[in-house]
């Protein structure tokens, strides 16, 4: 199973919650802004990084971890990648594309606008971390919902039979 | 090998050139008007922007696509290559060609005419009429990279 969250820039919203799904934020307490700053794939993505899928870690369950950025056009990209699949015979119930950017603020826009879009990093990277740390309890309701998600399609394929469900 | 034929749409440009290249028009002489409107993937309004259509299998078995891309060509394709090799880990290979001929106004004027009602794919029908030496010419262009 992959899991793919994708959001503007593939620098924030899919990061944090990404961070959020791998346990390396923990969801009961608030990050701090260097918290979030330490994290390595945190306001660093250049418009290079933009359509390519990263792989970050897999989860307690197995499940491999992407982010992805996709720029204004996520919800072409997202028919793009599951007409994709189809293609390729991937089943659906195989990959999950959970879009990250609604659960964030506009303070976190405004701050990862500055930071990326601008280049004003100094002013920009600490604007987008108050406004993640403002959204967080929405990130980790998102995610808790992905993993719930997760363990659903995992009771269905048990119960199917298919062997493969983690892969 | 996949060929992609690409336009801001995907409704008119890459259904006529996916047609050329797969046989069902003429490759010399521009298509009228009741053939464009009978091939089955022309003018269909409920084709979402994005995502990859199988218009058919070439005799060299390469299956050809129709993709709609709006202005966002680039970054569809690369999600597209992206995605097949970082997240599916597949070594499909895909090939694109622009054949984006009629404008993008025009377009998007004829789609919201056409799910008003479907007599307005008409006001594209010429346009694709007149851009068949261009489409022709890119088809052309493919089926020589594909080395027919």
């Amino acid at each position: 199973m992959k899991v793919v969250y994708m959001c503007f820039g593939r620098a924030h919203s899919s990061v944090v919650a990404s961070a959020i799904h791998l346990g390396y934020l923990d969801p009961q307490q608030t990050p701090t802004v260097p918290e979030l700053t330490k994290l390595p794939l945190f306001d660093v993505s250049e418009a290079s990084d933009l359509g390519v899928p990263k792989f970050v870690g897999c989860d307690t369950e197995g499940c491999e971890i992407y982010i992805v950025g996709l720029d204004g056009c996520r919800v072409q990209a997202q028919s793009a990648i599951e007409s994709l699949a189809a293609i390729l015979a991937v089943p659906s119930r195989e990959f999950l594309i959970v879009e990250t950017l609604g659960a964030i603020g506009w303070l976190a826009k405004f701050g990862g606008f500055l930071s990326r879009q601008l280049h004003f990093v100094k002013i920009g990277r600490p604007i987008v971390a108050h406004g993640i740390i403002r959204s967080y309890d929405l990130l980790c309701e998102l995610v808790e919902s992905v993993k719930k998600e997760l363990s659903v399609i995992a009771a269905k394929d048990q119960e199917t039979g298919n062997p493969d469900h983690r892969r | 090998m996949n060929v992609v034929y690409y336009c801001w749409d995907g409704i008119f440009d890459s259904p006529m050139a996916a047609m050329i290249h797969l046989g069902y028009l003429s490759e010399e002489r521009p298509p009228k008007i009741g053939e464009l409107l009978a091939l089955p993937n022309y003018g269909r309004v409920d084709r979402a922007a994005g995502r990859l259509y199988l218009a058919g299998v070439d005799g060299y078995k390469n299956a050809v696509f129709t993709l709609g891309c709006l202005n966002k060509a680039e970054m569809i394709q690369r999600v597209i290559l992206e995605a097949t090799r970082q997240l599916f880990k597949s070594e499909a290979q895909f090939l694109f060609f622009d054949c984006q001929s009629i404008p993008a106004w025009r377009c998007f004027l004829a789609k919201k005419l056409a799910m008003a009602d479907p007599s307005g794919l008409r006001l594209n029908c010429r346009e694709s009429i007149k851009s068949f030496a261009k489409i022709a010419a890119v088809v052309k262009n493919a089926k020589e990279n594909l080395g027919y």
